[in-house]
């Protein structure tokens, strides 16, 4: 992903805000980031995400579904490298785990395309009928899950990527309930 | 082992050669799933050593779990254009796997009632199509079907998002039913177009079965849920069927209306399609199948005794470019496939005469 002050550089730097119900980001590489800080005096006063949030919202308002776009331009699949681009060129995915990476972008028009936004039909392995609220996954794949999210965790807390590491850890605490309910379920059986 | 598809043409298939339920005006019910190997790429995204791994490991789990009395194999890259066409014209494989791909391959009954696409859009596209309106039935088959191979494939799954597929729009259940419909009392009173809005509302689509642009050909048309997260394949499954049983109806109202009130009207459409089919010389494929679409009419209304049902829907299916050219041995141009055909529906309609 490219700085949005001088689009050459790679963005590091990713501040979030939330503004009423909108979600803001401005991404910015390390060099224009210092160099703001040193030519506006008010910046060390300032919380630094609101003077940003003010160069974005201009951003925003001239071209808003571009600035969507290179929000999302930054997100990609660490299993199969397939990126935001390819998603909005092909309309589809490049394996099941870009569901995890593209999860937030997706959601809106999962729930646009669909009747719903949770899956109630058939589970793997379940007989029609009886099927449980969640997949009774093994515990080989939710330990393999487990790994698979902790890695990108780790690579969005470096990325200083919070709210999405927020995100994952949500996803990750929710894995490991399940796990330990599985395991439950298998000391009963 | 592989199967030519030559071989295929004068083999009878199951969803137009044999019975089924309503199946004067449904001719055919399919149920598709979309599944796909978990931790492995999409056929978009894969490179083609894990794509032909999931050909071989996908192949190995259809055959073990014997859920085909006859499997016949076909793999795509080793067929010509007209033989890929002839696969698609049977519906056994999409135009997606037109597209060359080393790893793609397709198994299916010899029946054609059971069919497996491997590194389509989605690893697998596994599918069942049966004669007439029965979409609990297919259902049970493919449900089967889908089972036996979830004990041997890992399927990419997901507790909130259901079945995990290459394109967001096959989410959750990653199933598409759909009925194909003979709707030509529907098309003279011009309802179809009421019918589609009815049913786009209801979050299912009815299209022409020929494509777009060919919405009227043969008055053969497909519905089907466009929604696939959110709701159980039960769920899914009723609203299709109570849709589908509603369309029916009004077809045969529509056909009982022009009987009454408009019969020489009737009796001429049918009575000169019958005669394009019976003494015609060249015929093109658009007229071939308007005309077959009303002498299907005037063999469901009881107009022809010599002559069944099923014989006009494998007509419709054999007049097509493929058929036409691989039962010619040769490619074929355009006024030849005309000639062809006319040839070919001659026959099997003096044939059917002489019994
Ligand atoms: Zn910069
Ligand atoms: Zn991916």
């Amino acid at each position: 992903m490219l700085c949005d002050i001088c689009h050459k550089n790679t963005a590091t730097i990713h501040i979030q805000e939330i503004v009423g119900s909108e979600k803001k980001t401005l991404h910015l590489c390390q060099e224009c980031a210092t160099r703001k800080a040193q030519e506006d005096s008010s910046f060390q006063a300032l919380n630094l995400a609101e003077v940003l949030y003010n160069i974005s919202s201009q951003l925003n308002a001239e071209k808003k579904q571009e600035t969507a776009d290179q929000e999302h331009s930054g997100i990609f699949c660490s299993t199969c490298g397939w990126d935001y681009e390819g998603f909005r060129k092909t309309g589809r995915l490049g394996c099941p785990d870009c569901y995890h990476a593209f999860y937030d972008t997706l959601k809106s028009a999962i729930g646009a395309m669909h009747r719903g936004t949770t899956h109630t039909g058939k589970v793997p392995g379940v007989s029609q009928g009886k099927a449980p609220k969640r997949a009774p996954m093994d515990k080989a794949i939710l330990k393999r899950e487990l790994e698979k999210l902790q890695n990108l965790l780790n690579a969005a807390v470096a990325g200083e990527e919070f709210e999405r590491a927020a995100i994952l850890r949500d996803k990750i605490n929710e894995l490991k309930e399940q796990l330990k309910g599985e395991e439950d379920h298998a000391d009963q059986a | 082992m592989r199967t030519r598809p030559e071989e295929l043409i004068n083999s009878p298939l199951s969803w137009l050669a044999d019975s089924g339920p309503d199946d004067d005006i449904a001719i055919s019910t399919r149920i598709r799933l979309a599944r796909n190997f978990s931790g492995t790429p999409f056929p978009i995204a894969g490179n083609q050593e894990a794509l032909l791994q999931v050909r071989d490991l996908s192949l190995d789990a259809i055959r073990q779990s014997e859920s085909m009395l006859d499997p016949m194999e076909f793999d795509l890259p080793a067929l010509n254009e007209v033989e890929k066409q002839l696969l698609l014209e049977r519906r056994l494989i999409s135009r997606e796997m037109l597209t060359p791909n080393a790893a793609a391959c397709l198994v299916a009954d010899r029946d054609e009632s059971l069919a497996a696409m491997i590194n389509e859009e989605d690893h697998l596209r596994i599918q069942a199509l049966s004669p007439g309106f029965q979409l609990k039935t297919v259902w049970d088959r493919i449900n089967q079907f889908d089972d036996a191979l979830s004990r041997r494939i890992p399927y990419a799954f997901d507790a909130r998002l259901g079945f995990l597929t290459s394109c967001p729009s096959n989410l959750g259940t990653g199933m598409r039913a759909s009925v194909m419909l003979h709707l030509p009392g529907l098309a003279m009173s011009g309802q179809i177009a009421a019918v589609k809005q009815a049913t786009g509302k209801l979050g299912l689509a009815i299209r022409g079965f020929y494509g777009e642009g060919s919405d009227n050909f043969g008055n053969l048309y497909q519905i089907s849920n466009q929604s696939t997260l959110g709701e159980s394949e039960m769920q899914i499954i009723d609203r299709l069927s109570s849709i589908v049983s509603q369309i029916i109806i009004h077809e045969k109202k529509s056909r009982n209306f022009l009987l009454e009130n408009k019969q020489s009207y009737l009796l001429n459409h049918v009575g000169r399609a019958y005669g394009i089919l019976r003494h015609g010389y060249l015929i093109s494929s658009e007229e071939a199948l308007n005309s077959l679409s009303a002498l299907r009419l005037g063999v469901d209304m009881g107009m022809f005794s010599s002559v069944d049902i099923h014989t006009v829907n494998e007509l419709f299916l054999h007049v097509q470019p493929a058929h036409l050219q691989l039962r010619a041995g040769r490619e074929l141009s355009s006024e030849e496939r005309d000639t062809e055909r006319a040839t070919l529906i001659r026959e099997t309609l003096k044939a059917k005469r002489g019994r």
